[in-house]
């Protein structure tokens, strides 16, 4: 079959692999009908995560067709139309009884990497290195789901693949960090990033009674279609100052949730920027938290940050004291899905959450070279490119 | 690897020598002195239980006094204990290479398999089975000192780690 592989540091390729296996009892091989390039691959392909090896299949957002199911599979028939969380786990184990999926003990077949790099191992990631597991991911034909009856889920059938795929990791990581972030009725929260996470954070704190929400971001078309689509406010940070932008919409108080979506590779203006970027290079630190620094800063007293991009290791000036000293909660993780997808698919069918605009991109995985580099450059005004393999 | 050294009739004579070898064995003399004359906190540490908590209670992981398949192929070569957890957290499953076994090297050895050990007991206790990963649908894949890199940790992720 045919696959997306990552071969080298911005270098990717379309190449003939083998097709994958029912290896478990508990697996399924789905036939993918879409499957989009998402922020964090960027990270990938830019070599910012060091257990990427050539021949990686990527990608980690998709949807498609039960093809084949494994002895052991209850929930699912050849056939079945279904979304995919990217994060892979048992629901057995004590953190999937605790719908903390993305942190399962099950998931990940190289423990010892994580385990060392962060004291424990999350659950698995498809197409994301061999640190979460090195699993094959969705850019791609066919794709092995293990635990399948846990982490896929038939899509109604009035919803269209296109706003199902979305489901898969864009809409429940954005509804994770409104939900965790604690928004609640009256609250005014701000997100960083208007990406597709960006987006789906800001929509799920307006349907979860946020009285006012803000994005902010630089890309005039992504902040366009947050004001078009999602109905939530926008800041570009090039033409306005972030901080008191954000103190004066809130009667000096700051935010109070605030959820940054948008990871290791932040862009921003001034000096910091460019003290990130030298740093990173340099590999004196491993991300660049700008979003994260700013979010921390513009947070109202007693409020809540929640961070749902990408980081990967060690970060440098961490404005930690302003946590300590204005009684910040601060949170992250990777995407609980199997907790939210359901709830999303059904918000999904009754047009509460549309998703279909994030995908201005459509193309053959042939393309797939193409459209990253079209979605790291945001060229054509590219929010997410998406490959029917 | 051959090490070349002196002239063209010197090296005819001379065996090849295997720094790989010669690198693991002076590794292995180290690990054991600092075992010996370490301080109290490294003896402390080859001499720590290595643990995985489980779902269920106590009664589940053994049966009738055998222990899972993964840990009971480790024999004598571990000490084993099962405790409940606190609270909600299931069991508790402890193992380490038993008192006075071998070498600092071999005890190293006896850890990872350790490690493995207790990770496919979790999996067959709470899932049924031990997941695979292998094969995998995967392209090209050329010899890059990155990419030996990288397949050397996942070679042995499955031994490694704080656990």
């Amino acid at each position: 079959m045919r696959a997306l592989c990552w071969t080298g540091v911005n270098k990717l390729q379309v190449e003939d692999v083998a097709e994958p296996q029912i290896l478990n009892s508990h697996d399924a091989i789905v036939k993918v009908l879409l499957s989009a390039a998402c922020g964090s691959d960027l990270h990938l392909v830019g070599g910012y995560i060091p257990t990427m090896r050539a021949g990686d299949v990527l990608g980690h957002e998709f949807i498609g067709e039960i093809v084949e199911t494994g002895p052991g599979v209850r929930n699912h028939r050849v056939g079945d139309r279904v979304v995919v969380c990217s994060f892979i786990s048992c629901g057995r184990c004590h953190y999937c009884k605790n719908q903390l999926y993305s942190l399962c003990d099950n998931g990940n077949p190289n423990p010892g990497i994580t385990d060392t790099m962060w004291g424990a191992a999350p659950g698995g990631c498809y197409g994301y290195s061999h640190a979460m597991g090195g699993w094959a991911g969705s850019h791609a034909e066919y794709i092995r789901v293990p635990y399948a009856d846990q982490g896929a889920f038939p899509v109604p059938e009035d919803v269209s693949d296109t706003r199902a795929l979305f489901a898969s990791d864009a809409a429940p990581t954005g509804w994770m960090g409104a939900h965790l972030g604690g928004v609640s009725p009256g609250d005014v929260v701000a997100v960083w990033g208007a990406g597709g996470v960006g987006q789906m954070a800001a929509r799920a704190a307006m349907l979860l009674g946020a009285e006012r929400v803000v994005v902010i971001d630089q890309f005039a078309e992504r902040l366009r279609q947050v004001e078009n689509h999602v109905g939530a406010e926008t800041l570009d940070y090039r033409s306005q100052d972030v901080l008191p932008a954000l103190k004066e919409m809130t009667g000096g108080r700051g935010p109070d949730v605030c959820i940054e979506a948008v990871g290791m590779e932040a862009h921003s203006t001034g000096p910091a920027y460019l003290y990130d970027q030298v740093k990173q290079q340099l590999r004196l630190q491993t991300d660049r938290p700008t979003a994260v620094r700013e979010a921390i800063l513009a947070c109202r007293k007693g409020g809540s940050v929640y961070v749902l991009g990408v980081f990967g290791a060690l970060v440098d000036k961490f404005p930690l004291g302003a946590v300590i000293n204005k009684g910040l909660t601060l949170r992250a993780a990777q995407q609980h899905g199997q907790r939210y997808i359901p709830m999303l698919l059904e918000r999904m069918a009754t047009g509460e959450l549309r998703t279909e605009h994030l995908a201005t991109h459509v193309m053959s995985l042939e393309e797939g070279p193409h459209g990253y580099q079209m979605f790291k450059e945001k060229m054509d005004g590219c929010v997410r490119a998406v490959f029917q393999p | 690897m051959c090490v070349a050294a002196g002239s063209d009739e010197q090296n005819a004579v001379m065996a090849p020598v295997n720094v790989r070898k010669i690198g693991t064995g002076v590794r292995r003399l180290a690990e054991e002195v600092r075992l010996r004359l370490g301080s109290t906190k490294v003896k402390r540490q080859a001499q720590r239980w290595l643990a995985v908590t489980v779902e269920g209670d106590p009664a589940r992981i053994t049966t009738e006094g055998e222990l899972p398949v993964p840990l009971a192929r480790l024999g004598s070569k571990v000490e084993v204990e099962i405790r409940p957890g606190p609270g909600d957290w299931g069991t508790e499953i402890l193992a380490r290479p038993a008192v006075g076994s071998s070498t600092a090297a071999a005890d190293r050895d006896v850890r990872g398999q350790i490690r493995s050990a207790l990770r496919q007991t979790k999996q067959l206790l709470e899932v049924g089975e031990v997941l695979i990963a292998e094969p995998r649908p995967e392209g090209t894949r050329p010899a890059t000192v990155p990419g030996k890199l990288v397949d050397r940790a996942v070679r042995s992720a499955d031994e490694k780690g704080v656990l």
